[in-house]
């Protein structure tokens, strides 16, 4: 009984140690988005103040910050769904199909993740200027959709793996067709793996800052590029930065919270390759 | 000036245009898009864009982007034929990059028809030549700024302190005019808690000055240029074009910032921009220079400590032997698209007008916290002055003031040398003299590629013909 | 397999062609964009109209540049430095949170909050701590009574000040997914390992460890090819200095084509470093096929 409750006080020990140092700096966040700018940096810094909510005003009143959140929602949902969608079906496939070429398939749906963005960033300019898509979720969508896709395919690939065959030819005895065994037997059982992979998904694209930067104005700008342009030229301002960061944050907190029961399930059964 | 009006006039009548007095609804229906920034211009003018909508008829959307990758996303934008934005903030080191690509209108013919209209003799010269490009005026100032330095006034003015510098330096204790001076009182006012300043013991720290010594946003270069220009020298070599950073001048100015590190508060290799004006702000540095973007601070108790705990003084940057030497300037401006369509421009040369006028400036100075000044009359302004007292710095300075670098290779000079000289700072590279030979030696590389005569034409700073 | 019929093959091949043609449609021409410029010289007074026909010298020149190995070495050490640490660090944590203690639940969601903020602002919150005198991390020092650390502004350190930010942006994601894999471990090596009298250090090497790897092989892997990749974070905290202490190949690509417009060479560099991944990464694909065979 003692060696048990010591066993225990060392494990929270442990945490409290891991939880402060993990979570520095997202009181980081919170304490500077309600600092006053001019003892935003003092030494030693300022631990005890007069909260403000001035810079969540500012955000909200300079930018058209709800907006630009709405078109991040949009931008991440959007390119999550359709990753999802055909990531699964392709991972699906290449679960399925018994071919040696299906690891050069699946090698190479990766491999698109491993080209550095920065090096794509012009090129994707020039199409979506002359196709008229310069500026609009879907842009951002289809972009974001090349990364996502892969790591879709990778992930799910793990999961069907590991769903029976036989309960896929129970249902085929059973009269079902293929589509059908998919959606209703199949799919079900790897929905934890839908549900890791929408976390990833969505996080990346909510997330992501360079291609948002350069291929969206005022109609689809994203949250986190508005959230920076409190860079200036002069001045990081740092008060509203940090407000932005919470508020961004939110949202991921919130749909990681929703999938969470999914999530252990998830990484359990898909990451044994 | 008659010869001004007339072309005013004629272009009036080609145009079928008459100044903003009859624009007024001239310009329904046009679509104004401007790339633009947060800083303290755009940031005032947004919220009140509606008063130029209702004015013109034309609308006008503002999107402020991040500063780093701004410039990549302009010349991207300028690489394109047909334009998402009409307008774009411009900071005037880029002139030369967007200027060689013909990304900006000239607006030498525009600023000439309206020069009464937009008070053209009572804008600081200097400005506008910073927005010049081969003798085309490619941007219009929106923020005008010089580097200056700033100083503890309180401090200096304290018998105790200037009676122990006098005894121990030989000369009375003045805003500095030299760097020789300028380093004297940094290692004078530089001192530990514990120790004394003006009669109290400090609680913690106290530097002699707050440079910038970080790469990041070229902080370092933007330091050393000022310094390397007040001591006569050049960016280029007159005969080849190619760079001349690396001479005597260059590397007293080098040795200069590596001289005042040792009253640099201890983070100097991190110091960026408003890192570094917060020492200033806080009144925990003795003297600091910066553009004076960042100078209307240390007048407002909301914005800095200062003003709480003492008094700013300013006066013009050090030179090398206290004798006048070019001063840098810059500015933040606006400019127009040269491929959008002919209304779109006219549109947005009336929103540079009405965004820039004397009494939108005027207007922003009077609603307290205002952009860097570059009208004539309003840094002479007494009413104006008693409130911001560094507005007679920001005149005089204007005198001896030279143009910033404006290569089309500026990008690279920023870089290379902030690489260089962060790396002589850190004393990974042994001399001034390594460090700034490396530099040259790798921009050279890149302009050999040209020919002569490009690059003589890359560095020859002609006019701005609007004065012609 | 009877269940796998010709038929069915076909409708396979048509669940798989959605996600390839969508990622041929989507990366085809950039792809092909940036291996038309790698070929060409740049021209800057027509910025992105590249002219000149220069054949392999952009490759040439890549490979023959010291500053291109010198980034490739810091991407490895870089990766090294991150990757090693995730780990451990990783597997340690989720140690610790998948003990059935109360509040353990709640642990495990807010540590995994790092993950979930935009790295550009994971950098930004990073610059903040780092601050040599203003920041809170020397701060915290001085209240142990360490010495300061000159974080991003030292070549000794800044590199390890990159690599602390992100491993305390992904370390929860290895914390994530090693803790998922614990909960499910079944339970009857350990009754008979504990039987047979091994200490517990024993009892993890020999029995969790082995269960666990082929899980902590997968997020290494996808760690991998993100750290491949790292920019955010550098642009933000460091842009590749002091120096070029911390220059990466993506910092490398992003001066060569945006700071310099050598778009040429960028989009060269570029596809070195794709072929350097592709490479490792089939080395490491094959190994993993010998490891499972034996």
């Amino acid at each position: 009984m003692t060696r048990n409750l010591r066993q225990n006080i060392l494990v929270y020990a442990l945490l409290a140690v891991v939880l402060i140092v993990f979570m520095t700096p997202i009181y980081l966040i919170v304490s500077s988005s309600v600092k006053p700018s001019p003892i935003m940096f003092q030494k030693p810094p300022a631990f005890l103040f007069t909260p403000t909510f001035e810079h969540y005003h500012d955000l909200f009143a300079m930018r058209p910050f709800t907006k630009f959140i709405w078109n991040s929602l949009i931008v991440a949902l959007g390119s999550t769904a359709f990753s999802l969608t055909i990531g699964s079906l392709a991972a699906y496939a290449i679960s399925r199909i018994r071919h040696k070429r299906m690891n050069d398939v699946a090698f190479w749906i990766l491999s698109m993740r491993m080209f550095p963005p920065i090096a794509v960033v012009v090129p994707y300019y020039i199409i979506f200027k002359s196709a008229g898509l310069l500026d609009t979720p879907l842009a951002l969508i289809i972009v974001y959709s090349t990364a996502n896709i892969p790591l879709t395919v990778w992930l799910m690939k793990g999961f069907f793996d590991e769903v029976p065959l036989a309960l896929e030819e129970a249902a085929a005895v059973d009269g079902y067709g293929l589509l059908a065994t998919f959606w209703y037997v199949t799919l079900p059982l790897a929905a934890p793996g839908l549900a890791v992979s929408a976390v990833f998904c969505f996080i990346f694209s909510w997330n992501e800052f360079l291609f948002a930067l350069m291929l969206t104005g005022s109609e689809a700008q994203t949250a986190t590029v508005a959230v920076m342009s409190f860079w200036s030229s002069d001045a990081v301002q740092w008060g509203r930065i940090m407000a932005g960061s919470f508020i961004i944050l939110i949202p991921g907190v919130i749909f990681v919270l929703t999938c969470q029961r999914w999530l252990v399930r998830g990484l359990t059964m898909g990451s044994v390759k | 000036m008659k010869h001004l009006r007339t072309t005013a006039l004629c272009g009036a009548v080609l145009l079928g245009l008459a100044g903003t007095a009859s624009a007024e609804g001239h310009f329904e229906g046009v679509e104004l898009k401007m790339l633009a920034i947060g800083d303290t211009s755009v940031t005032r003018l947004a919220p009140i864009v509606s008063e130029f909508e209702e004015l013109t008829g034309a609308s006008v959307q503002i999107d402020m982007f991040p500063y780093p990758g701004l410039i990549d996303k302009i010349v991207i934008e300028a690489s394109s034929d047909s334009p998402s934005y009409q307008l774009m903030w411009v900071d005037s080191p880029w002139v030369g990059v967007l200027g060689e690509s013909g990304a900006l209108l000239d607006l030498t013919e525009l600023v000439q028809r309206d020069a009464e209209e937009i008070h053209l003799d009572d804008i600081v010269p200097i400005q506008l030549q910073e927005n010049t490009w081969q003798g085309r005026l490619l941007a219009f100032p929106a923020s005008g700024m010089i580097w200056h330095q700033n100083y503890r006034k309180d401090l200096y003015e304290n018998a105790e302190e200037s009676a122990a510098f006098e005894a121990e330096y030989g000369y009375p204790l003045a805003p500095a005019q030299t760097w020789d001076q300028y380093i004297d009182i940094a290692q004078f006012f530089t001192r530990s808690a514990g120790e004394t300043l003006a009669g109290e013991v400090l609680e913690q720290d106290f530097y002699g000055n707050a440079q910038a010594y970080s790469r990041v946003a070229g902080a370092i270069t933007h330091d050393f240029f000022p310094i390397m220009r007040s001591y006569g020298g050049q960016y280029w070599d007159a005969e080849t074009g190619l760079c001349a950073m690396d001479g005597p001048e260059a590397v007293a100015a080098a040795e200069v910032m590596k001289a005042l590190i040792p009253s640099n508060p201890p983070d100097y290799l991190g110091l960026m921009w408003d890192i570094r004006t917060g020492y200033m702000e806080r009144g925990e540095t003795a003297q600091s220079s910066y553009w004076s973007v960042r100078t209307v601070r240390l007048t407002n108790p909301e914005e800095a400590v200062l003003p709480t705990i003492g008094e700013a003084g300013y006066a013009q940057s050090p030179t090398g032997d206290g004798n006048p030497q070019p001063t840098m300037t810059g500015a933040l401006s606006f400019a127009i698209n040269s491929k959008a369509s002919d209304v779109e421009q006219q549109a947005a040369w009336e929103f540079i007008k009405w965004g820039t006028s004397r009494d939108m400036m005027r207007r922003f100075a009077e609603e307290g916290s205002g952009v860097s000044q570059f009208h004539m009359s309003i840094l002479s302004d007494p009413e104006l002055q008693a409130r911001y007292p560094y507005y007679q710095v920001l005149l005089d300075a204007q005198e001896n003031a030279q143009r910033r670098i404006f290569h089309p290779f500026y990008a690279d000079v920023e870089e290379v040398f902030g690489v260089e000289l962060n790396k002589y700072m850190a004393g990974e590279t042994d001399s001034a003299q390594d460090a700034l030979t490396n530099a040259c030696t790798k921009i050279d590389t890149r302009l050999r590629v040209f020919p002569e005569e490009l690059r003589l034409r890359w560095i020859n700073d002609e006019p701005a013909a609007i004065f012609q | 397999m009877a269940y796998i019929r010709k038929r069915n093959k076909r409708i396979f091949l048509i669940f798989l062609l959605p996600a390839m043609l969508v990622l041929f449609l989507t990366t085809i021409y950039p792809m092909l964009y940036a291996g038309y410029l790698s070929f060409r010289s740049y021209d800057l007074a027509k910025l992105f109209v590249p002219r000149v026909f220069v054949g392999w010298s952009n490759y040439g020149e890549i490979l023959g540049s010291s500053e291109f190995l010198h980034a490739l070495v810091t991407t490895f050490k870089l990766m090294a430095m991150t990757l090693s640490v995730q780990l451990v660090l990783g597997v340690g944590i989720a140690l610790i949170v998948t003990q059935k203690l109360p509040g353990m639940p709640l642990a495990r969601t807010l540590l995994m909050i790092p993950m979930m903020i935009s790295p550009v602002i994971v950098g930004l919150v990073w610059l903040f701590l780092y601050f040599p005198e203003l920041g809170y991390l020397n701060y915290f020092l001085s209240f142990l009574g360490f010495d300061s650390i000159p974080w991003i502004t030292s070549t000794d350190w800044a590199l390890w000040a990159i690599a602390i930010a992100d491993i305390w942006q992904w370390t929860p994601f290895v914390m994530m997914g090693t803790a998922a894999a614990l909960q499910s471990l079944s339970p009857e090596p350990y009754e008979a390992a504990m039987i047979d009298g091994n200490s517990r250090w024993d009892v993890f090497t020999r029995v969790t460890l082995p269960q666990l790897k082929p899980v902590l092989v997968s997020l290494m892997f996808l760690r991998a090819i993100d750290a491949f990749k790292i920019y955010d974070i550098i642009f933000v905290l460091t842009k590749g200095g002091p120096g070029d202490s911390t220059e990466v190949l993506s910092m490398f690509i992003y001066r060569q084509s945006f700071t310099f417009w050598r778009m040429g060479v960028g989009a060269a560099a570029s596809f070195v470093s794709l072929v350097i991944i592709v490479v490792l990464i089939t080395l490491f694909f094959k190994s993993l096929n010998r490891d499972q065979v034996s």
